[in-house]
């Protein structure tokens, strides 16, 4: 399936993955992050529950340092 | 009685507030913050980058010392303000958000039409919204009645580091204002944060001149210092400036030479 | 004791209930008064910074009151800076006496042999006329309270006529619920006076024993309902006379203040009613001076100086023209204070020495006498016609 990351393609060998799942590939801690899936925020506790298809859409977001 | 800072809910006791942009380090931010004794840090909301796999600031924050005040910066607009309120409400920052609406890049200058929608909307939602603002007296009333519980004029623009330019419009702000004052950006030496507290400002936000000093956590203890010099002057009574001289030495008995 | 209005409050009372009458009464004879601190903060207001509670509180003290020509030079000085010489005249008209309360100074009271009468709305018209033949255009519609003999529809109805006829009218009515208030503001009229007699608590209830003036938290947020109609006018006062008048000014402040802040887009108006013996027997405990009344006027206007200062036709004209040079910069001219009293006079409508007009000056004299010493008597400032 094809996913867009933060706007930039990413190819994976299956139909379908749970978010969680999908970070542990990309190795991307899940501490303080929030995920946009095709427009729903998804919160920490929703990442095991919810699918990534084909097509599906994240935004990716972090605390960063600010003013 | 102590002289502590109440906004919404929360009470105060540092009033330099400290923004977590631009530092060298994370290590450099932690002690920053540390030394400092802050207890409010604004934090920004970026997309990650997947390759990068950067961890962001949250280590260096103590949620049991510091209120987290994620702001929306990048929103140029109050849609977008708002969704980014909504994430950073989802990542876990909890529900106080300072507004950042600056839809031109060179000076970021708050839009306050959008600024004021947007508080409107965050507060329905039941945010604590302190908008950033330019130090416009009407719009801090106008902020004040939509809900917001703090209102923070910029003191010149974001990183110019050029002081408290708006000072004649902060003071009228002060005096007019029903809810917290907090001073926010181009705050540029510990004199400018101790001059915006000698004018009654109840806080200030701090990031850049902190963050690219040579010596951050110097730098935040001078500032923190600063605001409390600044803050013990305004409740001792500042005496008012004066042409003439005003003899501090008694006038009668000079002796004769 | 927090001094400073720095908190989002809901309603006046809020604010009221954190300040006690006897602390206050303290705090103001705690004052060192030296000479030096008296121009610190004359030259503090002289320099347009806003005075604080401290600073009146200094002002408040009894030896504070010895300063009263340098408080002048700077409260005139201050009053000329933000109204100009500017003296804007208008004039009540009483739309009735009725009145189911019992105030035991007032010559309304239920109790009181007066004959009540009521204006139609043709008495109110012929009224207008009268009015309008002395000039004065800008109206303050008054009236006793009672639900019962002055209904809701008849007082809106007044208010729309008045509104239609003048350019800017103003009412003096008990105290009524937000939505009669927006009303009232959407058919024109643009203020609201309510005084609240006194903010003493205790003397109050013994002031105001019966009818619905007996509550006082009512009453003490009146103006709140007042600007959350979007009035452009709110006025008070106490009755000077019926408590002591440094803790009764110190209230005052309080209040112009919170209204100021709260809103923002009204304008306060703060009056000088002095209480006079009764027909009753009431006799005001703590009379004022000429002088008291002046340095009182003085001294709130270096704390408010973007408020309108009131002083009526109960004062005589020579201590309403000095009054002027204290700051006064409103005034009543040839009012009558009983129902069509411009029209005609009724002895048996005569309520007493609370609607005693001590200034029978007719407004071309008061505005000629003005003139006299450089000032701009002004009969028509504002157009309510602008709101369309």
């Amino acid at each position: 399936m094809k996913v867009f990351i933060n706007d930039k393609e990413h190819s994976f060998d299956v139909n379908e993955l749970e978010v969680s799942a999908l970070l542990k590939e990309l190795g991307i801690k899940p501490d303080g992050l929030v995920i946009e899936l095709d427009n729903n925020v998804l919160t920490f506790n929703d990442f095991n529950t919810n699918l990534v298809k084909d097509g599906s859409r994240l935004e990716l977001i972090r605390i960063f340092g600010g003013g | 009685m102590k002289d502590n800072l109440k906004i919404a809910d929360k009470i105060f006791n540092n009033r330099l507030f400290l923004g977590t942009g631009k530092f060298p380090s994370l290590k450099s931010l932690k002690d920053s913050i540390e030394v400092s004794e802050v207890e409010m840090v604004t934090v920004a909301l970026r997309r990650v980058d997947v390759e990068k796999q950067d961890e962001g600031i949250i280590s260096a924050i103590d949620r049991t010392k510091q209120v987290l005040l994620p702001n929306t910066s990048g929103a140029r607009n109050a849609q977008e303000a708002v969704r980014l309120a909504k994430l950073a409400r989802a990542a876990g920052c909890g529900n106080w958000i300072k507004l950042e609406i600056t839809p031109e890049p060179r000076f970021l200058l708050p839009d306050p039409i959008q600024t004021l929608e947007a508080t409107k909307i965050l507060v329905a939602e039941g945010f604590i919204v302190l908008p950033y603002m330019n130090a416009d007296p009407v719009l801090a009333k106008l902020l004040e009645e939509a809900g917001a519980a703090a209102v923070m004029p910029l003191g010149s623009p974001i990183g110019s580091n050029r002081g408290l330019k708006t000072i004649d419009s902060v003071k009228i702000i002060i005096e007019q204002s029903n809810i917290p004052v907090v001073v926010d950006a181009g705050l540029g030496a510990p004199s400018d944060a101790s001059l915006a507290m000698e004018i009654g400002a109840d806080a200030v936000l701090v990031n850049t001149a902190i963050a690219i000093a040579r010596d951050p956590v110097g730098m935040a203890k001078a500032f923190s210092d600063a605001v409390r010099a600044g803050r013990l002057a305004y409740i001792s009574g500042l005496p008012l400036k004066s042409i003439q001289a005003n003899a501090s030495s008694p006038k009668e008995g000079v002796p004769v030479v | 004791m927090p001094l400073a209005l720095k908190k989002v409050c809901q309603l006046f009372s809020d604010v009221f209930r954190e300040y006690d009458y006897k602390k206050i009464k303290g705090l103001i004879s705690e004052q060192k008064v030296s000479e030096e601190g008296i121009l610190r903060i004359l030259e503090k207001a002289g320099s347009l910074i806003q005075l604080n509670f401290e600073d009146l509180l200094f002002l408040l003290h009894p030896d504070s009151k010895k300063y009263i020509q340098e408080v002048q030079k700077i409260a005139h000085k201050l009053t000329i800076q933000r109204h100009g010489k500017v003296i804007k005249f208008y004039a009540p008209v009483y739309l009735s006496n009725e009145c189911c309360n019992s105030c035991i100074y007032c010559g309304f009271n239920i109790k009181s042999p007066i004959v009540r009468k009521t204006l139609s709305i043709d008495e109110i018209e012929q009224e207008i006329k009268a009015i309008k033949e002395l000039g004065i255009q800008h109206i303050l519609a008054v009236s006793g309270e009672s639900r019962g003999k002055i209904k809701f529809p008849y007082l809106s109805d007044a208010c729309s006529l008045l509104a239609k006829k003048f350019p800017s009218t103003s009412i003096e009515f008990a105290p009524m619920e937000l939505d009669e208030y927006k009303h009232l503001f959407d058919i024109g009229i643009e203020g609201v006076v309510s005084y609240q007699e006194t903010y003493n608590t205790e003397l109050y209830a013994k002031y105001h024993p019966a009818g619905p003036k007996k509550s006082m938290p009512n009453r003490l947020n009146t103006l709140d309902r007042a600007g959350q109609a979007g009035m452009r006018f709110v006025g008070l006062g106490a009755l000077l006379g019926l408590s002591e008048l440094a803790i009764e000014t110190f209230f005052m402040a309080l209040h112009a203040r919170y209204l100021e802040k709260k809103y923002w887009r009204t304008s306060v108006n703060l009056s000088f009613p002095r209480i006079r013996p009764s027909e009753t027997g009431f006799i005001p405990p703590y009379s004022v001076s000429d002088e008291e009344l002046f340095y009182t006027i003085a001294i709130l206007r270096l704390f408010l100086p973007d408020s309108n200062l009131v002083l009526s036709t109960r004062e005589a004209p020579e201590t309403r023209d000095v009054a002027v040079l204290y700051g006064i910069n409103q005034m009543s001219a040839g009012s009558k204070t009983q129902p069509l009293g411009y029209t005609e006079t009724k002895e048996e409508l005569h309520a007493g020495n609370q609607f005693y007009i001590a200034d029978n000056r007719t407004p071309e004299q008061i505005a000629k006498k003005l003139e006299s010493f450089g000032y701009d008597p002004v009969f028509k400032d504002w157009d309510a016609g602008f709101r369309e």
